[in-house]
């Protein structure tokens, strides 16, 4: 095996590799959140607990799927693209999910999970809320009498990546919502 | 006395690692009651000391310490990645970034320092290399529970595998590899097994074969090389089971494959030292007898074609062959030396093939069952014998293990009285009491 200063220049050129990747994991969601668009997504209720990554508020919403783009062909399990644009409620819908990245507008990368009736219904990226470990379980109850009323998840998209901002219900942020219930 | 010790003749590094060091010292304790005797010249004492060189009286300690060192390194990572797990909400974004960046970067200094002092005790190596893989996996899931994201856990995983990998060949770190192999094996259960992942995993896996390599240049028998052969070991297994989807030949696979370790085991990892450390003989023999023994059963044979028969892939069918084939090279290469016992043992999958074809052409599956009956008694036998012959008491009791078990189980199976099982399970009982007194007398007459 390897040995002397040879063994130790190799492994600072790994530390770098290692502090590399992790730190261009980072700078991605970093510049997500960043500069990237604000939406709103309305959220409909689904706390399982990651062992390995803390408590989190699984979320689901109520926007789940978009029309087929015209000449898109798609399959389960594909990677898709789905353009987004703002409601009626100012909340987000997909106007279009398609198999080719769009050209202009903002876009989210999804997984397609089915097609029924021309209607692509999708996967969406960020599905989890960490938070305190103490607070994970009243939130949770909290967002499941709530969500699909007026609970509010705002997502920051770029370059089709999204980065949940912050969790809302109603007027108030989950944090603000929980202290005022206590 | 280098006969009896039956020492193979290469180096004597390599002997010494190959014999267990009581051995050594036994032998050391009895020098000068040989030269007192007139056995052994006094000169001869030096020679021989000379030739297996000193005891390593704190093997064992260092053992120890190496094993307790690695729990605290993997309990200090594991407790700080529960403690940033409990999310801090009062540190901001831009703070847990730089907590997960900053505990990396510790990791990676302390490593960093431990080989650069290159005669840094290995316990240290060791614990510093735990360390730093763990706090891999821990900054990765800070990153990932400060930006919300959903990575799904393959992904995870195989990034933090891809990433400690070169730290195994870095730090020659045992305790990586073992690491490593239990990452790769968690990693290829999770989720589908299919497509480009199976092909992925035997990739995962041959990467660590260069370091085990290594290992074994330092000594077949050394405590890092056979835990690090137990881990590789249970991982290929593991594979093959995920590798091979369809059930009709999963079990046939499992033996072929079980073969091939056994058979591997016993030309190239065979000494006098206990099973425990040899674990390729163990797990294939293990395996194949716990695959025989099943098949003994009639309600297997009708439970497992019921299932309808799915279809069998190429990779599978050339998977399965090529497995074979190296079990048949090796077995016809080495059965002269080796003996019938090492030919029953490896004739396996051979027996458990001709199960299957014959259950496909419609014979009554009673005859099969007798079949794998009449086989599991002759393994029985023929270990009996092996034990009798070696005047091995161990070998001896596991043979006559195999018989009562299968005696046993038939006699739950067929509709036999109280009394007839009564009888025949003192009858067995006593044979048991009997072989070992004859071999307990047979050993205190051969002293």
């Amino acid at each position: 095996m390897i040995r002397g200063r040879l063994r130790v220049w190799l492994f600072i050129i790994l530390a770098m590799v290692q502090l590399t990747v992790l730190l261009s994991m980072a700078w991605r969601w970093e510049d997500t959140l960043q500069r990237g668009q604000q939406y709103r997504f309305a959220t409909a209720p689904v706390d399982p607990y990651d062992m390995l990554r803390g408590r989190y508020v699984a979320l689901g919403f109520k926007v789940n799927s978009g029309p087929l783009a015209s000449g898109a062909v798609l399959n389960p399990n594909q990677t898709a693209y789905a353009a987004i644009s703002v409601g009626a409620d100012g909340c987000a819908v997909f106007s279009s999910v398609s198999d080719m990245r769009p050209e202009k507008g903002c876009y989210l990368i999804v997984k397609v999970r089915y097609i029924k009736n021309n209607n692509v219904y999708v996967s969406i990226p960020f599905n989890r809320y960490y938070m305190t470990e103490n607070l994970a379980p009243a939130a949770e109850m909290a967002y499941r009498k709530r969500a699909g009323k007026d609970g509010v998840a705002v997502v920051r998209i770029k370059d089709g990546y999204g980065v949940v901002e912050q969790l809302y219900i109603g007027e108030k942020t989950i944090y603000e919502y929980l202290l005022n219930e206590k | 006395m280098l006969e009896v010790l039956d020492i193979e003749s290469e180096d004597s590094n390599v002997r010494r690692e190959d014999m267990d060091n009581k051995a050594v010292k036994w032998l050391y304790g009895q020098l000068p009651e040989l030269v007192e005797k007139g056995i052994i010249p006094p000169n001869s004492v030096e020679l021989i000391q000379n030739y297996y060189g000193p005891v390593e009286e704190k093997g064992r300690h260092r053992t120890v310490l190496m094993i307790f060192s690695f729990i605290g390194a993997a309990m200090l990572g594991l407790g700080i990645i529960l403690l940033l797990a409990h999310n801090w909400y009062q540190l901001s974004r831009l703070m847990r970034l730089g907590l997960s960046v900053g505990m990396l970067a510790g990791a990676q200094v302390l490593m960093g320092y431990i080989l650069w002092r290159e005669k840094t005790n290995l316990i240290w190596t060791e614990a510093a290399a735990t360390f730093l893989i763990i706090m891999v996996g821990a900054s990765m899931a800070l990153v990932g529970q400060t930006y919300h994201l959903t990575d799904n856990f393959s992904t995870f995983m195989l990034t933090w595998l891809i990433m400690f990998l070169p730290v195994i060949y870095l730090t020659n770190a045992s305790a990586a590899a073992v690491l490593y192999l239990a990452g790769v094996v968690i990693w290829s259960s999770a989720g589908y097994y299919d497509g480009s992942k199976q092909y992925i995993a035997w990739l995962l896996l041959a990467a660590v074969l260069p370091f085990y390599r290594y290992l074994l240049g330092q000594g077949r028998f050394t405590n890092r090389s056979v835990i690090v052969a137990w881990f590789l070991s249970v991982a290929v297994l593991i594979n093959v089971g995920l590798f091979i989807g369809k059930h009709d030949i999963k079990i046939f696979t499992y033996s072929a494959f079980c073969a091939l370790l056994f058979v591997i085991g016993s030309v190239w990892f065979d000494a006098k030292i206990s099973l425990g450390r040899k674990p390729f003989k163990l797990i294939g023999l293990t395996g194949n007898i716990l695959i025989i023994f099943i098949l003994t059963f009639k309600d297997f044979w009708r439970w497992y074609f019921k299932r309808s028969p799915g279809d069998i892939s190429s990779h599978e069918y050339i998977f399965v062959f090529v497995l074979l084939v190296l079990v048949i090279a090796i077995v016809l290469r080495y059965l002269k030396e080796k003996g019938i016992t090492y030919l029953m043992f490896s004739a396996v999958p051979l027996i458990v093939g001709m199960g299957f074809m014959l259950q496909r052409s419609a014979i009554e599956s009673s005859y099969i069952v007798m079949l794998l009956n009449l086989y599991m008694l002759v393994l029985s036998v023929s270990v009996i014998n092996k034990g009798v012959k070696e005047g091995r008491l161990g070998i001896l009791n596991a043979g006559m293990f195999m018989l009562a078990l299968l005696v046993m189980v038939r006699f739950f199976d067929v509709g036999f009285s109280f009394v007839v099982r009564g009888f025949i399970f003192i009858i067995i009982g006593l044979c048991f009491l009997a072989a070992n007194w004859v071999m307990f007398r047979r050993k205190r007459g051969g002293c």
